[in-house]
């Protein structure tokens, strides 16, 4: 039997961290927060779990990406002021504050425009700074497809930046 | 990260990483977690019970769609067969001087079910004769594993899972389709003489490689090799029309296997099943005939895209093969095996058939009602014949000089591939969420928990301001998929097939009208406005932010094209610009959580000097209008009668 008290004390933190570095609030991250750990019961029904911090990286990711898809047209009446500052570096200008702020939002307007697995894939290397080995093992892909995936993510993520400049979106820098 | 990637992007995940994160999660939610996770442990026992029952139906049905999924893995290496795989100078020798090989192939199906369907199958080969794929199904349990020695003309099928062993009794192969495997090499050296176009460079593996292009028959294959010396081909990827997307990779050429991976040997511990007899010696143009009936009969009497067994025919023949009720075990067993020997037989012997006959084979048959008489479905020279054979979608037969070839493919309807015209498909299903989001890529739209009413607007291009019901419109939140198999599916013609679907399975008729409604307007007092400052750099346009409190940041666009939308979208009527200010202009603007027309109206009038005022005024608008019919849920074609 999964000592299931323990797993959630130990690896509070890091499931805590994923989501909400990707969504911003506390809500819908203590929400993602609990459907991490109940997928992560799931899977380690069927698996043997190698390394949960991973593991549970990596479906914190998921979820969270999710979420942020469903609010991303509703994020009119789902945001709110406290996200801005939260985005914020510690001490910023107003116009640093801003452009941090931008970024962030920039960030999650496209990631999410981008077909689930790059976008995870892209996700955890980036955001979580995971390895291609640790990636490629809790996705199951091969360590040279995580490459394959992120190169061809950057190219897609270029392709949506620039389009998206064109008609009313980002900057695309060269 | 690569040199490629935009600086932006690079930023914008550091910013994310140093998003402060805040102290949590809080205590309750810990608490709630950890209940949960023993509540969930406390059912599991119950759910396993549950989920082996359900496997069991799941299995029985796949039986005769893993066959099928073996169809498609020699459709695949007959591809690769055909397939100039080795455009290249420099893989040339090695290609020549091949033994064995082994790869994985992953097989995407766009349409299955409705989602996509995931293979992957781990592929070996030791030339002449054998063949051994290991194939898993994304959702299903375990793998399956095909071994073939065509010299032989026998197969096992092994179910790792249920330790089950099939042996399937394929006959003598053709003499000339022997004749082709022996000399694989020299196909492959004939085919690397074909041309390739040149797609680009590409990072895979690491390893700087050089990508080619090559359309054959229909299907668009891309080949990246190792850039620096062409000694290895890295990556294989097809799109097949109608069948989804092909990816090949781990090529190794010459690897040393052991001679155990191609054994037809039942292993110890399984349990020989009925054998399957699936002979594909023989072969006729009845074969032809008999087996592109099979296939129109299972696409909805209409010839598919292409001579062989798509996503949507696989869906077909699972439903028609789903174990009856109050039936035995063995029962189910016998008559799963009874359907794939028919399928195995119709599918095997049309595929080898066009492929003893590959060099004057042509395919015309997408989209062809079964039963027309007047409309060509392919034509072949058989070996020797002065004449051509033309097969027409009444399936009855006729010769043709070759003379009289051109005004058959003149009358050829539109065909499928990735540059024709392939109807994108559309499926609208109930949505479990209750919040829209609308997603594009490559492969369509992916729209997701939206009402009818927003629905309309999505996909008319409006916006839900201006769009208004006419009566009842169908309750709850709706999916909607827009697949295409092509890359480049114009916004127009998805557009086209989900304006169809949205009235054909959701019964929504939606016209355009001229209408009084409530608005706001925007204005300026004065005429003129300091907040707004005219853009000094650049010619980019740029927005975000600004939806949900936080600050719209604005460069370079004009008053209609970025505050305007933004207003309607908080305050849930239409904005009208009649600031009578021009131009484009760079500004910030921080819009307040509370989503009252006072709060916005202030943030307004205090951040840019501008009024919103309501009023009426005549729009164009959509009218909506339902039928009252239930949804009509799966996909449709657009725009193919």
């Amino acid at each position: 039997m999964t000592d299931w008290q323990s797993i959630v004390a130990a690896h509070s933190a890091v499931v805590w961290r994923t989501v909400y570095r990707l969504l911003g609030n506390h809500q819908d991250a203590a929400d993602c927060f609990q459907e991490t750990f109940l997928s992560a019961l799931g899977v380690a029904r069927r698996h043997t779990v190698r390394s949960w911090p991973a593991m549970l990286s990596c479906l914190a990711t998921a979820r969270a990406l999710d979420r942020v898809r469903q609010r991303m047209r509703d994020s009119a009446r789902s945001a709110d002021v406290a996200e801005l500052a939260s985005a914020a570096s510690p001490e910023p200008g107003p116009e640093q504050e801003a452009e941090t702020a931008e970024l962030v939002r920039m960030f999650r307007e496209l990631v999410v425009q981008l077909p689930d697995r790059q976008a995870q894939v892209f996700c955890l290397r980036y955001v979580s700074e995971m390895s291609y080995r640790e990636i490629a093992r809790e996705i199951g892909l091969k360590t040279s497809d995580v490459g394959v995936l992120l190169h061809r993510t950057h190219a897609r993520l270029r392709e949506l930046m620039e389009s998206a400049g064109g008609q009313c979106g980002l900057e695309v820098t060269p | 990260m690569s040199k490629l990637e935009p600086k932006k992007i690079r930023l914008a995940a550091k910013a994310v990483r140093d998003i402060p994160v805040p102290a949590g999660p809080p205590p309750e939610v810990l608490a709630a977690t950890v209940a949960a996770g023993k509540a969930f442990e406390a059912d599991i026992h119950a759910l396993i019970v549950q989920r082996r029952r359900c496997l069991m139906k799941s299995i029985a049905r796949m039986a005769a769609a893993i066959l099928l999924v073996s169809g498609l893995g020699l459709g695949a290496y007959t591809l690769l067969v055909h397939s100039p795989t080795v455009a290249f100078a420099q893989v040339r020798d090695l290609i020549q001087q091949m033994q064995t090989m082994t790869c994985r192939v992953h097989l995407s199906q766009p349409a299955a079910e409705g989602r996509p369907m995931e293979v992957d199958i781990r592929a070996s080969y030791s030339l002449p004769y054998l063949m051994r794929q290991e194939i898993a199904i994304a959702g299903m349990p375990g793998t399956l594993i095909n071994i073939y020695d065509f010299q032989a003309g026998k197969a096992i099928n092994l179910n790792p899972n249920g330790k089950t062993a099939v042996m399937m009794n394929l006959g003598q192969l053709p003499p000339e389709l022997l004749k082709n495997t022996q000399n694989f090499a020299e196909v492959m050296k004939a085919l690397v003489q074909k041309d390739a176009a040149l797609i680009g460079q590409e990072v895979i593996d690491e390893t700087e490689a050089v990508g080619f292009r090559v359309n054959n028959e229909g299907v668009a294959t891309d080949i990246w090799v190792d850039a620096a010396k062409g000694e290895t081909v890295l990556l294989v990827e097809m799109d097949m029309p109608g069948q989804g997307h092909v990816r090949i990779t781990d090529i190794a050429i010459n690897p040393l296997l052991d001679a155990s991976l191609f054994s037809l040997a039942v292993p110890a511990g399984y349990r020989e099943m009925p054998s399957l007899d699936i002979p594909l010696e023989n072969l006729t143009e009845d074969d032809l005939v008999a087996g592109l009936r099979f296939l129109a009969e299972n696409n909805d009497n209409t010839f598919p895209v292409a001579p062989n067994v798509t996503s949507k025919i696989m869906r077909n023949l699972g439903k028609n093969m789903q174990p009856a009720a109050g039936l035995s075990d063995d029962e189910v067993a016998k008559n799963i095996a009874a359907g794939q020997a028919e399928i195995g037989t119709r599918i095997g012997r049309l595929r080898v058939f066009l492929q003893l006959n590959s060099g004057t084979f042509r395919y015309a048959g997408d989209g062809v009602r079964l039963g027309d008489a007047s409309a060509p479905v392919c034509w072949y020279k058989p070996k020797g014949a002065a004449l051509y054979r033309v097969v027409h979608g009444d399936l009855s037969v006729a010769d043709i000089a070759e003379a009289e070839l051109p005004k058959i493919e003149a009358s050829r309807p539109p065909q499928g591939g990735p540059d024709a015209q392939a109807a994108p498909a559309v499926s609208i299903s109930p949505s479990a969420k209750t919040t829209g989001s609308w997603n594009t890529d490559n492969n369509g739209w992916d729209i997701e928990g939206a009402t009818a009413l927003s629905l309309a607007a999505m996909i008319y291009g409006s916006s839900e301001q201006r769009t208004i019901a006419d009566g009842a419109l169908p309750q709850g939140h709706f999916d909607v998929h827009v697949q295409t198999s092509r890359k480049k599916e114009s916004f127009q013609e998805l557009q086209a097939a989900a304006q169809q679907a949205l009235n054909q399975q959701l019964g929504l008729t939606v016209s355009r009208a001229r209408q009084k409604m409530s608005v706001y307007l925007l204005q300026a007092p004065n005429g003129k406005n300091d907040a707004l400052r005219p853009t000094t750099g650049g010619s980019t346009k740029r927005c975000s932010g600004g939806t949900g409190g936080q600050a719209r940041i604005v460069h370079n666009m004009s008053i209609s094209e970025a505050l305007t939308p933004c207003l309607a979208g908080r305050l849930g009527r239409p904005v009208l610009d009649e600031t009578g200010i021009k131009g484009d202009f760079d500004y910030q603007l921080a819009l307040p959580a509370d989503g009252s027309f006072a709060a916005i109206a202030k943030a307004v009038r205090d951040g840019l000097s501008l009024e919103l005022v309501p009023a009426e005024r005549e729009l164009d608008v959509l009218i909506v209008k339902w039928n009252g019919q239930p949804l009509n849920p799966g996909p449709a074609n657009g725009s193919r009668p």
